[in-house]
C-alpha cells in the first residue's frame, strides 16, 4: 500500500512564530511567574573566598528571623543525595567524555568551598528578601587556602589541588593523530606556530536559572518540578536517580525559557536541594537564580589556551597541522557532560573542511578554584575554528596568498566523505561555494582596494574570513563518533482529534527555537493539513513522551524526523477510512488542504473531522480491516550527524588611535541544507552573531589573581549592545543532506561557532601593516593599544 | 551615575559577598514631596545630614541599593515645577530638574551649546535619560559625569539656594572630590547657568566606553571662539580622568590667540593628557586613559573649530 505524500505548503516558507505575540505581549509564563500556595523562597548562602576549608557554620541568629522555616548545609543534605558525578552512564546517556578522573561533587560544599560563588547553605524562608537577610546572618567560619588561578600553574607538582581525591589537578588527557604530523613539519618548507588563548565566556542567558520543587507525602506522593531547562524528560531522569524517586511519581514541566544556550542542558546541584528541602519542609519551594549567581556560579564556558602548530608548502598547501588545547575547566566536573568538552570539541572541530592529511591533537583539561565551565552553544568548536583559522590567516599573510584563496586551495569536495578527525561522516555540503559566495556578497576585490585607500589616510579596516562547519543533529551516532556509546531515543507523539486538530507532542524542550511554529509546519505538511490545525505540546514529562532534549542543534532534525514517520502512519489509516467512505482506491487518496480527497474528483472528499468522526464513533463506517482505528502514532528518529557549513566574513574598522574595534559588516553564508523556515534560521544566525561579537570583543569573565571574580555584574561582564552589532547580511546555500530524512542539518550554532574567528581575523588583518599578533579573546582597546605600542618600541629598538 | 568601582571582596577580607545594585532597597526611610523650593530648603533645614533631595534617582537609589547611602528622609522634587525647564536669554538657564533627555533635545542647547547637546545625547539608555536631572548630575559629583565636563567648558556657574540664602558658584568650583562638592547638605541646586555664547564658538564632546550606553572611560568637551584663523578663547574640560572634573587650563591656554592648524591641536592634545590624573578601574587603565585624552581632546577641538566656522585643518 502506498499512500501519497502532501505537497509542501509550509515547510520552507518564512513564517512569522506562532510564539511571539505571547512573548512579545508578556504573556509568557516563566518559572518565576508561577506562584504556589503555601510556597517558599530559597537563597543560597555563598563562598566569598576561591578556595577555603568551611571550620563551622553556625546557623542560629539567622534561623532566629521570623519567617525563616529551615537553613541547610551540606551535613543536613549531603547524604541524602549524590555527589554528582559527571560521565557516569547511569545519568541518562547524555556524558560525552569518559576516561577522566571522576570528581564528586556535593550538594552543598560541606568541607571546603572551591571557587567564588560556591554554595554551602541554603535559607528557606516566607520570603526571597528574608531569605537573601537571613543568608548574611549565616556564620561561617572559613579559613582561606591558596587558590589555584592559572591553568598553566595547576599543571605543576607543588601546585594546590582543587580535589584533594584526585592524584592531579588534570583530570582528562587524550591524544591522537592521523599521518605523521612530525614528519610532516620536519619535512615542510614553511611551519608556523602560535598559541591563543580564547578567553572565559558564559552564556549568560536574559532569564537566569530557576526551579520550583513541590514534595507531597502520603499515599500520592510524588514531586513535582518547574524548571527553566533544556531537557525536561533527563532532568526527570537525573531526579529519579538521585532523589530515589520512581520516574512516575515525578513530573517535571518546563515552561517558556528565556534563553538557554547550553548553561540550561546541565543538572546543577541547586535542582536537587530545592525538592529536598521542599520534602524537609512540607512545602513548595521556589529558587531563582539572580545575576550574580549566574555569573558566578552557574557555569563559565571555553577557556582554553591553544598551541597551534601549521605546516605548510610554498604554494600555502596545509601539509599538517597539530594542536594542544589545555583547558582550564573551573572547580567541578559538568554534569553530565564532564570538563572535556570545551577541549575535546575544540580538537574534534579543528580540520573542517580542510584537506590536510597529518593531524594530531592533544586534550588536557585541568580544574582551577573558578567556577566550572561546562556547554555553552557552539561547546568547543568556536575555539576550535578560532584556533585553525588565526593559523590560516598567519599562513596566508606569511606567504602572501590572499585569504580567500588559501582557503580554497586547502578546501575539500563537496561529496560526503570521511573526516579521520572524530571520525566524522561528512554528509557533503558548499565548502568552497559558500567561501566564493560569500566573497560575491562581500565585494572582496574593491574592499581590498577601499582597505589600501583608507590605509593611506591613516584608517585601519580588516576582513576576517571563517570558513566553518557545524556538527549538529547529535545522536547516538555523533556520540559513537566522539567515542561513546549512548542510545539516544526521542519520541514524538502525533494525535488526530475527534474534531480534526492535530496534536504534536514532543519532549523536545523548546528554548528560544520557535519548536511551536517549525513542528506544526512540518506536521501541517506530512500530513496535508492546515497549520491552525495544528497545535504543539511540549516540555512536560506528563504530557509529552520521552526525549533526550534540546541541545547540539539537534531538535528541528530529530523531531523532524519523529514527525514525518508519524505522519506516515496517520496518513495511512486515515487513507484507509477515506477510501473506504468515497469508494475508492487506498492509493488515490490525496491529503492536503485539511481533507483527504480523491485523485482527479477533488469534491469527493472528507475533512479530518469527519475522517476522526468515523474512525473515533463510527464503527460501522471503518473498512473491516483497519485494525485498531485510533488516530495516534508515536515514533523516534535517531539521525545520521549532520554537518552544515558556511563561510562568514566579518568586516572591521580598529581606530588605532583609540584601540577601539567596531565590527562594520558581517556577511554570513550558510547551507544548512533543506530550510524549514529561512526565517528562524536568519534568526539564529543573526543571536549567535551577536553573541560571537561579544565573545571576541568584550564578554570576559575575570579572575584577579587570588582567585576573586571581578566580572560579577552586567556592568562588568559585558553583553554588545544593539548599538554594537551591525545588520547581518546572510545568505543561503541548500545541499540538501542525506543522512536525515527530511533533508535538513542542525544550524542553531553556526552564528557563534563561526563570527568569533572571522572577527578575531578581521582585527589582525586591519593591523596588518603593524607587524602584531593578535592571539586572544575578548581583544579590548587596551590590548589593541597595548600591541601597538609594543610594535612602535621595537620597531624604534630596530633602527636605533 | 555611579562610578566607583564595586566593592570585590578581597581573600582574607570579613566573608561577606560584595553588595550590588541588583539588590532591593533594605532600609525604611520617610518620603515627603515638598510643593515649593522653599518648603524643600525648610525640609533641607530642618532634617540635614539624615535628607537627601531625590530627583531622577538614577544615582541615588544605585547608591541606596549598594548601601552606600542609606538616609533617612527622602525629599522628592518631582511637584517642584519652577525648578523644571529651559529659559534662554542673553545664556542660557537650565532648572535642577529639567531631564538629561530635555536638555539633549532642547532646540537651544542643539543650536549654540553643541557639547552640551552631545554630553548629555551620549547619556546611558533612553529610560536613564528621561529620568535623570541635570541638578541631580551635577550634585552627584561624579568624576565620569557626562554634562560635568560639557558644563565646564561653557563657564557654567551653579545657583544654589537653602533657607538661610542665595548663593552663585562657578561650577570650576564646585567639584572636590569623587562624589563631593562645596554644596552643603541644606542647600538645593536652583538652576545652572550658561553664558551667551556667539556664532564665533563652536563645541564639541567626545566620549570613549565600553559598549554604547555605557559609562564612560574617558571623556572630553571643549569650546573654542574663532576669530580668522585664530582661537580667541578656548576651554577644554575632561571625565573620568582625575577624581573631579577637569578643566585643563594649560591645554587650554596653549590655544590662545593661535593660529590654527594640526600640530597645534596635537600639542593641545598632548598637554591635556600632561594634566589628567587618572586611575586604574574595572572601566580601563590609567595608561590607556591618559593616552586617549590626548586623542579626544585633538578630535574634538578640531570638530569644534570647524563648528566655529573655521577652515578645514590639513
Amino acid at each position: 500500500m502506498s499512500v501519497q505524500t502532501p505537497q509542501h505548503r509550509y515547510v520552507g516558507e518564512r513564517l512569522v512564530r506562532v510564539e511571539d505575540p505571547r512573548l512579545l505581549r508578556g504573556r509568557g509564563q516563566y518559572v518565576d511567574d508561577i506562584d504556589l500556595p503555601g510556597m517558599a523562597h530559597a537563597a543560597f548562602v555563598r563562598s566569598p573566598f576561591p578556595h577555603a576549608r568551611i571550620n563551622g557554620i553556625d546557623v542560629e541568629a539567622a534561623l532566629a528571623l521570623d519567617g525563616v522555616f529551615g537553613i541547610f548545609t551540606g551535613k543536613d543534605l549531603n547524604h541524602l543525595a549524590g555527589p554528582l558525578i559527571a560521565g557516569r552512564n547511569d545519568y541518562g546517556g547524555a556524558t560525552l567524555g569518559s576516561d577522566l578522573l571522576e570528581t564528586k561533587r556535593q550538594l552543598l560544599a560541606a568541607d571546603k568551598a572551591r571557587h567564588v560563588g560556591d554554595a554551602v547553605a541554603v535559607v528557606v524562608a516566607r520570603d526571597r528578601y528574608l531569605a537573601e537577610d537571613a543568608c548574611e546572618l549565616v556564620h561561617v567560619d572559613w579559613e582561606p587556602l591558596p587558590a589555584v588561578v592559572d591553568a598553566n600553574e595547576a599543571l605543576s607538582d607543588d601546585s594546590p589541588r582543587v580535589d584533594e581525591a584526585l592524584a592531579s589537578n588534570n583530570i582528562v588527557h587524550k591524544d591522537f593523530e592521523t599521518g605523521d604530523v612530525q614528519a610532516a613539519m620536519d619535512s615542510a618548507p614553511h611551519v608556523f606556530r602560535k598559541r591563543f588563548h580564547h578567553g572565559r565566556c558564559h552564556p549568560a542567558p536574559l532569564e537566569p536559572r530557576g526551579i520550583i520543587a513541590d514534595w507531597t507525602t502520603g499515599a500520592d506522593r510524588g514531586v513535582t518540578v518547574w524548571i527553566s531547562h533544556q531537557m525536561a524528560h533527563l532532568m526527570r531522569t537525573y531526579l529519579s536517580e538521585l532523589l530515589q524517586m520512581p520516574e512516575g511519581r515525578l513530573r517535571v514541566i518546563v515552561p517558556d525559557v528565556g534563553g538557554g544556550f547550553g548553561l540550561k542542558a546541565h543538572l546543577f546541584t541547586e535542582d536537587v536541594v530545592i525538592p529536598l528541602v521542599s520534602r524537609a519542609l512540607d512545602r513548595p519551594v521556589k529558587w531563582i537564580e539572580d545575576r550574580y549567581e549566574n555569573l558566578a556560579a552557574s557555569n563559565h564556558a571555553r577557556e582554553v589556551f591553544c598551541d597551534i602548530e601549521a605546516a605548510a608548502d610554498d604554494d600555502g598547501r596545509l601539509l599538517a597541522l597539530r594542536m594542544k588545547f589545555l583547558g582550564d575547566v573551573g572547580a567541578y566536573s559538568p554534569v553530565p557532560y564532564t570538563p572535556w568538552i570545551d577541549v575535546g570539541m575544540a580538537a574534534k572541530s579543528m580540520l573542517g573542511s580542510y584537506d590536510i592529511d597529518n593531524v594530531g591533537y592533544t586534550t588536557d583539561a585541568v580544574l582551577t578554584n573558578k567556577c566550572p565551565t561546562g556547554a555553552y552553544r557552539g561547546v568547543g568548536q568556536t575555539v576550535g575554528q578560532c584556533a585553525r583559522e588565526s593559523i590560516v590567516d598567519d599562513v596566508a599573510r606569511k606567504l602572501d596568498i590572499d585569504p580567500f584563496e588559501l582557503r580554497l586551495r586547502n578546501c575539500i569536495g563537496d561529496e560526503p566523505r570521511v573526516n579521520p578527525i572524530g571520525p566524522h561522516h561528512y554528509d557533503g555540503g558548499s565548502y568552497a561555494e559558500c567561501l566564493r559566495k560569500a566573497r560575491d556578497v562581500l565585494g572582496y576585490d574593491e574592499l581590498r582596494e577601499r582597505q589600501l585607500e583608507l590605509r593611506e589616510q591613516g584608517r585601519y579596516i580588516g576582513i576576517g574570513i571563517c570558513n566553518f562547519m557545524e556538527h549538529g543533529a547529535w545522536g547516538s551516532k555523533t556520540y559513537r563518533a566522539h567515542g561513546a556509546d549512548r542510545p539516544f531515543i526521542d519520541l514524538v507523539r502525533l494525535t488526530v482529534e475527534p474534531g480534526g486538530s492535530v496534536v504534536v507532542a514532543t519532549g523536545l524542550t523548546p528554548n528560544g527555537q520557535g519548536h511551536e511554529t517549525t513542528f506544526a509546519q512540518l506536521a501541517a505538511d506530512a500530513l496535508g493539513a492546515d497549520l491552525e490545525q495544528v497545535r504543539v505540546v511540549q516540555a512536560d514529562t506528563e504530557r509529552t513522551p520521552f526525549s533526550m532534549g534540546t541541545r547540539g542543534s539537534r531538535s528541528g532534525v530529530v523531531g523532524s524526523g519523529a514527525i514525518l514517520r508519524a505522519a506516515e502512519d496517520l496518513r495511512e489509516k486515515m487513507a484507509q477510512i477515506a477510501a473506504h467512505q468515497l469508494e475508492a482506491a487506498v492509493e488515490d487518496i490525496e491529503f492536503g488542504g485539511g481533507k483527504a480527497s480523491v485523485r482527479g474528483a477533488p469534491s469527493q472528499a472528507l475533512t479530518f473531522r469527519e475522517i476522526a468522526q468515523i474512525a473515533y464513533f463510527a464503527p460501522e463506517k471503518q473498512p473491516e480491516d483497519i485494525g485498531e482505528p485510533a488516530l495516534v502514532s508515536t515514533r523516534s528518529y535517531d539521525p545520521d550527524p549532520t554537518y552544515g557549513n558556511g563561510t562568514v566574513v566579518a568586516v572591521v574598522e580598529v581606530d588605532v588611535k583609540t584601540g577601539i574595534v567596531k565590527t562594520e559588516r558581517i556577511v554570513f553564508v550558510e547551507d544548512c541544507g533543506v530550510v524549514l523556515n529561512p526565517m528562524i534560521v536568519d534568526g539564529q544566525i543573526a543571536g549567535g552573531v551577536a553573541q560571537g561579537i561579544g565573545q571576541s570583543l568584550l564578554e570576559q569573565l575575570a579572575y584577579d589573581v587570588d582567585g576573586q571574580l571581578l566580572s560579577g555584574t552586567l556592568k562588568d561582564f559585558l553583553y554588545p549592545t544593539a548599538g554594537d552589532v551591525p545588520s547581518v547580511e546572510i545568505a543561503h546555500v541548500v545541499t540538501p543532506s542525506p543522512a536525515t530524512t527530511s533533508g535538513m542539518k542542525g544550524v542553531a550554532e553556526s552564528g557563534i561557532i563561526a563570527t568569533p574567528a572571522a572577527v578575531v581575523n578581521a582585527v589582525a588583518d586591519a593591523l596588518s601593516p603593524f607587524s602584531v599578533e593578535v592571539d586572544h579573546t575578548p581583544i579590548t582597546p587596551n590590548d589593541v593599544r597595548a600591541l601597538l605600542r609594543a610594535a612602535q618600541a621595537s620597531s624604534q629598538a630596530a633602527t636605533t | 551615575m555611579t562610578t566607583e568601582v564595586l566593592k570585590v571582596t578581597r581573600s582574607g577580607d570579613e566573608g561577606v559577598l560584595p553588595a550590588t545594585n541588583t539588590r532591593v532597597l533594605v532600609t525604611e526611610f520617610e518620603y515627603s514631596r515638598p510643593a515649593s523650593v522653599e518648603e524643600a530648603c525648610s525640609e533641607l533645614a530642618e532634617h540635614g545630614d539624615d535628607a537627601r533631595l531625590i530627583a531622577g534617582g538614577t544615582d541615588l537609589i544605585v547608591q541606596m541599593k549598594m548601601e552606600r547611602l542609606s538616609p533617612a528622609r527622602l525629599i522628592s522634587l518631582a511637584s517642584v515645577s519652577e525648578l523644571r525647564g529651559i529659559t534662554a536669554d542673553d545664556g542660557l538657564t537650565i532648572g535642577a530638574t529639567t531631564s538629561v533627555r530635555s536638555v539633549a533635545r532642547s532646540a537651544p542647547v542643539l543650536e549654540r551649546y553643541t557639547a552640551l547637546a552631545e554630553a548629555c545625547e551620549s547619556f546611558s539608555t533612553v529610560p536613564v535619560m528621561v529620568m535623570a536631572t541635570i541638578g541631580g548630575n551635577i550634585r552627584n559629583a561624579s568624576p565620569a559625569s557626562d554634562s560635568a565636563p560639557a558644563l565646564l567648558a561653557f563657564d557654567a556657574v551653579v545657583d544654589l539656594v537653602s533657607k538661610s540664602g542665595e548663593r552663585a558658584v562657578a561650577l570650576s568650583d564646585l567639584f572636590t572630590g569623587p562624589g563631593k562638592s562645596v554644596i552643603r547638605a541644606d542647600e538645593l541646586v536652583r538652576s545652572v547657568r550658561l553664558p551667551r555664547c556667539g556664532a564665533e564658538t563652536g563645541s564639541a564632546f567626545v566620549k570613549v566606553a565600553r559598549v554604547m550606553a555605557d559609562i564612560s572611560k574617558v571623556a572630553a568637551a571643549v569650546r573654542v571662539v574663532r576669530d580668522g584663523d585664530r582661537i580667541t578663547e578656548a576651554r577644554i574640560a575632561l571625565g573620568s580622568v582625575a577624581p573631579t572634573p577637569l578643566l585643563a587650563m594649560e591645554a587650554a591656554g596653549s590655544l590662545r590667540d593661535k593660529q590654527v592648524d594640526a600640530a597645534l591641536l596635537d600639542e593641545a592634545g598632548r598637554i591635556a593628557a600632561s594634566e589628567s590624573a587618572p586611575i586604574t578601574d574595572v572601566r580601563s587603565t590609567d595608561e590607556y586613559r591618559r593616552r586617549i585624552v590626548a586623542t579626544i581632546v585633538r578630535d574634538a577641538l578640531e570638530s569644534a573649530w570647524l563648528r566655529a566656522g573655521g577652515k578645514e585643518i590639513s
